[in-house]
């Protein structure tokens, strides 16, 4: 892969990019199964499965769109997107896509007197995620 | 033409309507000593910064506006930076090619100078997008 900008990777919800995006990362996290115990010398062991594996998303940016806004619109609504994908920086060649479902774990918008209005959200994966 | 120039022109517009003298930079006169220019304001000091998105161009520009006066007192330096303000804080004018997200003023201030002129600085901070 060659080197390429971070304003090249998208993130969309339902096909359609989240406008005004500022900073976007993803992160992987895995928690391993320890099996240490007094065979092991004080040295920590793990097995070679996953305790949980789960892809973790962060966005911020200018508020553009109420896109995001509304899926918190409601107290009780569901925060489970079903059609989020992330598409990572590329220069001209094919791009990985991370999709999957999404629960999204917080929205915060500011809204300063002399600036402009800014968002941020986060969102973790539920079940598997595709890489495509 | 660019954001600088845009900003500029539309920082002009505005200001001559509300009825000041407005210069880029002052011209210098023949007489250093003439007071008859005075008073008048000069629009051209202009820093700018990027402020893009991922989906956007964008602008965080700050106007340096200067008012120059020879009056025998600091009031009519501050009666043109009060037109000034009513003129530009929190307005939305327009921008050829741009758009005007948020504009207001980050401070103000009046000096008395050595030739015993007045020298006011004023400066607007806009938040611009390129359409």
């Amino acid at each position: 892969m060659a080197k390429a900008p971070g304003r090249l990777a998208v993130l969309s919800k339902a096909g359609t990019p989240i406008a005004g995006i500022k900073a976007l990362s993803i992160e992987f996290t895995s928690e391993p199964i320890e099996v240490t115990d007094r065979n092991s010398s004080g040295v920590v062991e793990y097995l070679d499965d996953n305790k949980t594996t789960q892809c973790k998303l962060s966005v911020s940016g200018i508020t553009d769109t109420n896109v995001l806004r509304a899926v918190f619109t409601g107290p009780t609504a569901s925060r489970m997107i079903t059609d989020l994908t992330f598409t990572y920086a590329s220069a001209g060649a094919l791009a990985d896509v991370i999709s999957g479902d999404f629960f999204m774990t917080s929205y915060k918008e500011e809204n300063p007197d002399d600036d402009a209005c800014t968002f941020s959200a986060e969102f973790v994966s539920s079940g598997p995620y595709l890489l495509s | 033409m660019g954001v600088e120039v845009e900003l500029q022109r539309s920082l002009y517009t505005v200001l001559t309507a509300a009825g000041l003298r407005v210069h880029d930079a002052a011209p210098q006169v023949a007489d250093g000593g003439a007071a008859e220019v005075f008073p008048y304001v000069e629009v051209g000091f202009i820093s700018i910064a990027m402020w893009d998105t991922f989906d956007r161009l964008g602008f965080d520009a700050v106007a340096r506006i200067h008012t120059r006066s020879r009056s025998a007192e600091m009031m009519e330096c501050k009666t043109l930076q009060g037109q000034i303000y009513d003129a530009l804080h929190r307005a939305t004018p327009a921008i050829t090619g741009h758009r005007i997200v948020g504009l207001h003023r980050e401070m103000t201030r009046c000096d008395r100078m050595t030739d015993d002129s007045y020298h006011g600085v004023c400066e607007y901070r806009a938040l611009i997008e390129k359409t």
